[in-house]
């Protein structure tokens, strides 16, 4: 090693100390920082997933917003798209532990859903009202329809925009019969029943006059509970409430004729009018979910390519089970 | 002075050269590198121990000069200088030393490769080489040709191998038609 080569080696382990240094100098900072970091990443993965336990709840008294918006389903989640049933329970649940909440304001926009998930839903909404005492102030934006108008029982007011779609009353089950469409596309669906009246709807078999009667049964049975729900809910007879809908629309003036709503205004002014009512100045929303990751997993799962045959296969499946609906129309 | 007939290799030979060199000590040690990593990600293996490096850190970097060191000093150049037909020359055209290797493989490659200027250099002026070339004064340059590597000894063999036959035995001329 000559004289030029070893000044080139102290050169070198000049740097490379002084490189090293500084690393572990900010390695101890990022290490500090890291605890924080890591709150945050959980803190915006929990709150992308849109779970309620993410939410951070005013620590003064404030107003808290449910939004019911959209067909009311269970299984949904923000990530996956659709309606997220369990985050609305889940939010509902953290404002009955919280002793800062002073009252709801249940927004609904909403053609209504799965009956089932609009029962949920209410159920949640009364656990609300009879472990707090606090009110709930409803308002019915651009639609409020049977499932939507359910859940709405559970307030003790309810405002409407005045071209709202709302009430709606009744529930219904939608099948098909696919025979023809299976025949033509020659496919045969073969079945093997226990018992004659098992696996009712199965899509490649029409059905029996017995079949229809069970069913109707099953949702009349499920209207009989709407009723005694919204005549729960608004003070009435089922009776009254049979006769005053017969499970058409009704618009907000309509309805409020009925003794469907309270009230008509525009959000704004019910807004403030429940603030006022409730005596604060804090109206809660929690954030809105990823709606654009949602909005682009649907377009890719629309834009995927399909056969004409492919997609009656696809209808055939999705059309084959059912629920009951209290759902618009 | 280095001989004028050795032809310098400029930089994208030399570039590709290395690029082989880490891929093939990738290769090697994917699997020693794995088994480190998981170790160290479940916390089996105490930190660092030099700055932010690990004693696996360490012993990679080792393992890498070792090799560089190694085929350079004893072959005169690594397998990806061979695959580009490069090899590593003194200042005098000879091969160079264990040391001079030694240093140009550690802590001038390391000087090299600060921001990567010491490698630009070589982009600049072939001649003059990278910042490890200049510090230990070696060059790399494109390997004489194969042919003319084997056909010294072969001519040499030729050579020697002629007069040994026995002058009584014919040739293979015995069936000429001119005879």
């Amino acid at each position: 090693m000559n004289k030029k080569q070893f000044l080139w080696f102290v050169l070198a382990m000049a740097i490379f100390t002084a490189t090293g240094l500084l690393g572990v100098h900010s390695a101890r900072q990022a290490r500090e920082n890291s605890a924080a970091m890591a709150e945050q990443a959980a803190a915006s993965v929990q709150s992308l997933m849109g779970r309620a336990d993410a939410v951070q709840l005013p620590a003064v008294p404030y107003v808290a917003k449910v939004s019911v918006d959209g067909t009311i389903m269970s299984g949904g989640s923000p990530l996956s798209g659709g309606f997220d049933l369990k985050g609305l329970c889940d939010y509902i649940d953290s404002l009955i532990a919280d002793e800062n909440n002073v009252g709801m304001l249940l927004y609904v926009d909403s053609p209504g859903g799965e009956m089932k998930a609009s029962d949920d839903l209410y159920l949640k909404l009364m656990d609300y009202k009879t472990a707090t005492g606090r009110p709930i102030c409803c308002y019915f934006d651009s639609m409020a329809c049977s499932g939507g108008y359910y859940v709405a029982m559970a307030s003790d007011e309810i405002f409407a925009n005045r071209n709202c779609t709302c009430v709606n009353i009744g529930v219904y089950i939608s099948t098909y019969n696919m025979t023809g469409l299976f025949e033509k596309l020659g496919v045969e669906q073969i079945n093997f029943k226990s018992s004659e009246n098992k696996g009712i709807g199965l899509a490649g078999v029409p059905w029996t006059d017995e079949q229809k009667e069970i069913y109707q049964t099953m949702v009349d049975l499920n209207y009989e509970q709407f009723l005694d729900v919204v005549a729960q809910g608004r003070g009435m007879t089922k009776a009254q409430v049979k006769k005053l809908d017969d499970g058409r629309e009704m618009l907000a003036s309509q309805a409020l004729e009925a003794g469907f709503i309270d009230g008509i205004c525009r959000y704004e002014e019910y807004e403030a009018q429940v603030l006022e009512k409730l005596d604060t100045d804090l109206l809660y929303k929690p954030q809105a979910s990823a709606e654009s990751l949602q909005s682009l997993l649907q377009y890719f799962s629309r834009v995927l390519p399909r056969s004409d045959t492919q997609a009656l296969l696809d209808f055939a499946r999705d059309h084959s089970g059912f629920v009951v609906m209290a759902y618009a129309g | 002075m280095r001989d004028k007939t050795f032809r310098p290799a400029p930089f994208f030979p030399r570039a590709a050269a290395y690029l082989l060199d880490r891929l093939i000590l990738a290769a090697v040690l994917f699997i020693p590198r794995l088994i480190a990593a998981v170790r160290a990600f479940s916390g089996q293996v105490s930190g660092a121990v030099l700055f932010r490096f690990t004693w696996a850190d360490i012993l990679f970097w080792a393992l890498g000069a070792v090799y560089f060191i190694l085929f350079t000093v004893l072959t005169g150049s690594t397998l990806g200088k061979k695959a580009m037909g490069l090899t590593v020359v003194a200042a005098d055209g000879s091969r160079p030393g264990a040391l001079t290797v030694i240093c140009r493989e550690t802590f001038g490659r390391y000087l090299s490769s600060l921001l990567c200027i010491g490698y630009l250099l070589c982009l600049a002026d072939p001649d003059r080489g990278a910042l490890h070339d200049r510090i230990c004064d070696t060059a790399v340059v494109y390997a004489p040709p194969r042919e003319e590597k084997r056909a010294a000894p072969t001519a040499r063999r030729a050579a020697a191998a002629a007069p040994a036959l026995p002058s009584g035995i014919p040739g293979d001329d015995w069936y000429a038609p001119n005879r």
